[in-house]
């Protein structure tokens, strides 16, 4: 097995994983397009469930499978068809219920040899049930292999992992979930969290947050990697390499962030569209209001996406004409190369038959890179489109404003949007900006009382039942998280001066606008240019805040440092009671938040690596490498803005 | 990642060796199954490919290196190039066949099952033409990227021997005249022996013969001129051989792309055909159940007309 490399990023790891197990588990090279070497086995059949493909899809496309060697792959519960000259690969979670299919197939001698791989692991009564099963057919020399794969988990940014367990801050923190249903969730995530950890290859310490599901994992998880430990026979562990940290939080921590606006490309097109594991959900409204959906898929191929998918919105436009400037450029240089408009043209010293031979060679290159690109000019405009519709930088000027201004300036601001119309429907955002107002300062009651009313009378459709949940998880929680927020906005904020910050966004929102009116790509980035120096400077949210204290306890601030000090320290490694938790550095960390987490804490929490590394190039200080990034499920404020809604309803 | 086998393995034997399970024969299979030497063949064309994947990468070294004594000489590199050009064209030749097979073989099915879809909904039958041939189809398709990889590498390193061999004969061009001499030495002899003879009979002045020496010198240099212009035509045949190849590529996977689009066709058009059909005869089913439940009525009636004119007597 192959010791993780912290450089390489999760993403990676996991395809590496997933086209050796299309391999059939062998080492060497799983594109068998290029093979040198003649293989037993060329073509298969896959055969998946509903996880798998979910785990499958989200990094790898269909020509990616062929180049495996796979020609069909289908649902496990689906009708198939015999193939009884074909070898198979399942890659499925191990439940009784797929057990029973499989042995079903071989009964029929569905496919020739089998090879079954487990998304976690098997358990022991069910492996065994399983071979009793098999061996009463008597055909179990056509299964050839059965491995626990330990990928219960979906990567869909380099750094980004999902669980991919829904509704989970509803189920915990709703007073209707039973206990044993908690225990069974909080099962579930650890068990993905153990796979992580296995095909991570390493052994973290814990560190969670106290008095929360956080704790609960944290204890489960201690206990199964402790198991895990138990079983592993050979301990090839590397003991050199620094350990990684696993923080565990809570969402409870700052729930803000999950409904913020920002200006972040990635951040925005989740927000306004739909971003699903790697597939861009458009919704676009033509001029007779007829919706046309339109998907998009971005993969790690997409250069664009890859290049500035956490940049801020009009930085991307004005990349976006940047590259394109670029292609026209190479289009046009090979067109002059090899088209030729007038007799004059032809120099009859160049060698043209080779200028068109490499246009021919480049051609592929040059229209994928349109194709991306066009995909994207297209987001972008309606992305603009729906700025504009929404007015959303109003919202994300006043969210960013929020714990620096004074709050009753603030507060009239608010009052002042809330009055205004905008072309689209936009009262959800501005119940987003209003929750946030209420969870980082501290809003008089007449006022709260003033908004609703007036929620309820422009907006008689929209359901309050999240603000409500609010008000009370603030009452509540009062002591607690409140105070966290406010520090983090403030200390954030100090850096820039607030008064001139302000009053420059309030410039952008007339000059982004400008933008629709022309065609986007001309002449644009003139505008885009003007408008970066209006994009505020960039603050750390809550969650970074805390990684960066536990991972770097010299550098960050005290408050922070009180905090992480009462966290629990796990150490799956040590033998009895955990040692004393004390502050040490850590170089790489892997930050879960149980109850859903969103894009804004993924990119911010890259950006601050990118920092550190930066200021570790430049000379000394600790020594950061890569923080991974993970939750239940990634979702976007609207959905988060539902789950507490349900909340809020009982 | 675990590896599950070994204790798979031993599970399996425990039980078995408690259970003495007697030997199932194998479950016959349907008699639809097509039982041919496609796969056969596919994988035989697949070796042969993964064999010139390997011995292009063998000869790479060789190939590539300028100097004849340590690589191959041009003679052999020419031959390289002619038998691998054949064999690619072979295997794509046999790709082709094996494609043609295979829409031939769809085509057949397609004629039976008009016949048999009449009957109700998917039979498995149905099912498994289906998910074989885009088995197939998509065999095909990696066979299809594996020969196209296998060529790309090809004339990658020929176009890199002849550039190579281009820029040592540039570098020879610049004492080409010499060279020139040399490889018309013949000619020049003779005509320098020609010019002797002349010489001797006529007596031709300082003059006259400076300037035949000009002339000369000119016809040399439109021939090597010549010369340069044959050899850059030669390139550009070259170049246009491949680009052809290229572009008969890029013609194939393009038609894959249409028929693929003309099967999907078809089978929209089938099963919209079908459904008429199938809209149809409910129709039908249904005028002949609202006529007898009418008839059911009628006589009901008429029974009751009676029965109660039986009663009444």
């Amino acid at each position: 097995m192959e010791t993780a490399t912290s450089s390489s990023s999760l993403r990676d790891l996991q395809i590496s994983k997933l086209e050796k197990m299309l391999h059939l588990n062998k080492d060497g090279s799983p594109d068998l397009t290029l093979a040198s070497k003649s293989e037993e086995i060329i073509w298969k059949v896959l055969i998946l469930d509903s996880k798998s493909t979910q785990i499958l899809s989200s990094i790898l496309r269909v020509n990616d499978l062929l180049k495996c060697g796979i020609t069909v792959h289908s649902l496990i519960n689906s009708k198939r068809s015999n193939l009884p000259d074909v070898s198979v690969i399942y890659f499925i979670e191990p439940t009784i219920e797929n057990i029973q299919i499989i042995i079903e197939d071989l009964k029929n001698d569905k496919y020739d040899s089998f090879f079954i791989n487990f998304t976690s692991s098997i358990n022991r009564s069910l492996l065994e049930e399983f071979a009793k099963s098999v061996s009463l057919i008597g055909k179990s020399h056509k299964i050839k292999q059965v491995y626990d794969q330990y990928l219960n988990y979906i990567t869909t940014e380099s750094n980004l992992f999902s669980i991919n367990q829904p509704q989970i801050y509803y189920k915990f923190n709703s007073n209707t979930t039973s206990e044993n249903e908690i225990h069974n969730l909080v099962n579930l995530i650890s068990d993905g969290l153990l796979s992580l950890i296995i095909s991570m290859d390493v052994i973290p310490i814990i560190r969670a947050q106290q008095n929360g599901p956080a704790e609960f994992v944290a204890k489960e998880l201690d206990m199964k990697l402790r198991e895990y430990l138990n079983n592993k026979t050979s301990t090839s562990q590397s003991t050199f390499t620094q350990r990684p940290v696993l923080i565990l939080l809570d969402r409870n921590f700052d729930l803000s962030s999950m409904f913020s606006h920002s200006w972040i490309y990635q951040c925005m097109v989740n927000d306004v569209f739909q971003l699903r594991r790697n597939t861009i959900k458009l919704i676009k409204t033509n001029k007779d209001g007829k919706e046309i959906i339109k998907n998009y898929d971005v993969d790690p191929k997409d250069f664009f996406w890859s290049k500035y998918s956490q940049l801020p919105f009009p930085d991307v436009v004005e990349n976006a004409d940047f590259e394109l400037n670029l292609y026209k450029q190479d289009a046009k240089e090979i067109t002059n190369r090899t088209g030729i408009s007038n007799l004059n043209d032809i120099d009859p010293n160049s060698n043209s038959t080779a200028n068109i031979q490499q246009a021919v060679e480049k051609l592929p290159e040059l229209t994928n890179r349109k194709s991306v690109l066009d995909m994207h000019m297209d987001i972008l405009s309606n992305l603009i489109n729906e700025l504009q519709a929404k007015n959303l930088d109003k919202y994300f000027e006043i969210e960013q404003n929020t714990a620096n201004t004074d709050s009753i300036k603030i507060q009239k601001e608010f009052l002042e949007i809330l009055q205004s119309n905008s072309e689209k429907d936009s009262s959800l955002d501005k119940l987003r900006t209003f929750i946030i107002l209420n969870l980082v300062v501290d809003i008089p009651k007449e006022y709260i009382n003033k908004v609703t009313s007036i929620f309820k009378e422009s907006y008689p459709s929209l359901d309050l039942a999240p603000l409500n949940y609010i008000l009370k998880f603030k009452e509540n929680s009062k002591l607690n998280i409140t105070n966290i927020a406010i520090d983090a906005n403030s200390q954030s904020n100090s850096h820039f001066s607030n008064e001139s910050s302000s009053a420059l966004l309030s410039g952008l929102s007339s000059k982004l606008y400008g933008l629709t009116e022309g065609k986007i790509s001309e002449g644009l980035s003139s505008i885009a240019s003007r408008i970066k120096n209006f994009i505020p400077e960039k603050k750390l949210t809550a969650l970074t805040h805390i990684v960066e204290s536990i991972m770097n306890p010299q550098g960050s601030n005290n408050r922070y440092l009180n905090i992480t000090d009462d966290y629990l320290y796990l150490d799956p490694k040590s033998r009895g009671h955990s040692t004393k938790p004390k502050r040490q550095q850590y170089n790489d960390s892997i930050v879960f938040v149980v109850g859903g987490g969103n894009y804004l804490e993924y990119q911010n929490l890259q950006e601050w690596k990118q920092e550190q590394i930066n200021k570790n190039i430049s000379g000394g200080g600790n020594v950061i490498k890569s923080v991974t990034y993970g939750s239940t499920e990634i979702l976007s404020p609207l959905e988060f803005l539902n789950e507490c809604g349900r909340l809020g309803e009982n | 990642m675990a590896d599950q086998t070994p204790l798979f393995k031993q599970c399996i034997n425990i039980i078995q060796s408690e259970i003495k399970t007697a030997q199932i024969k194998p479950i016959e299979q349907p008699n639809y199954i097509i039982k041919d030497t496609f796969l056969k063949e596919c994988f035989e064309l697949y070796q042969i490919l993964t064999n010139l994947n390997q011995f292009i990468n063998e000869i790479k070294l060789n190939y590539l290196a300028l100097n004849d004594d340590k690589g191959l000489s041009t003679i052999e590199k020419d031959n390289i190039d002619e038998e691998l050009q054949v064999k690619i064209q072979q295997t794509y030749k046999k790709l082709t066949y094996l494609e043609n097979y295979e829409s031939k073989r769809n085509e057949l099915i397609n004629k039976h099952s008009n016949w048999t879809s009449i009957f109700g909904g998917k039979s498995d039958q149905s099912i498994y033409f289906e998910t074989l041939s885009s088995h197939r189809n998509a065999m095909l398709k990696f066979l299809m990227e594996c020969v196209n990889y296998v060529n790309s590498k090809f004339t990658n390193i020929q176009n890199k021997r002849h550039v190579r061999e281009r820029q040592i004969n540039s570098l020879n061009f610049q004492n080409i005249d010499e060279e020139e001499e040399e490889m018309d030495d013949v000619q020049i002899t003779n005509l320098e022996s020609l010019e002797v003879e002349r010489s001797g009979e006529s007596y031709f002045s300082q003059e006259q013969l400076q300037e035949l020496e000009t002339e000369n010198k000119e016809f040399l240099h439109m021939k090597t001129n010549q010369l340069k212009q044959v050899e850059k035509v030669q390139q550009s045949i070259m170049d246009i051989i491949n680009i052809q190849n290229e572009l008969s590529f890029k013609l194939q996977s393009q038609g894959d792309q249409i028929s693929n689009l003309i099967d999907v066709h078809s089978q929209v058009e089938m099963e919209v055909k079908s459904g008429n059909k199938q809209l149809n005869q409910a129709t039908k089913k249904n005028k002949r159940s609202a006529n007898l439940l009418v008839m059911l009525c009628f006589i009901l009636g008429i029974l009751l007309v009676i029965i109660d004119y039986i009663k009444f007597i």
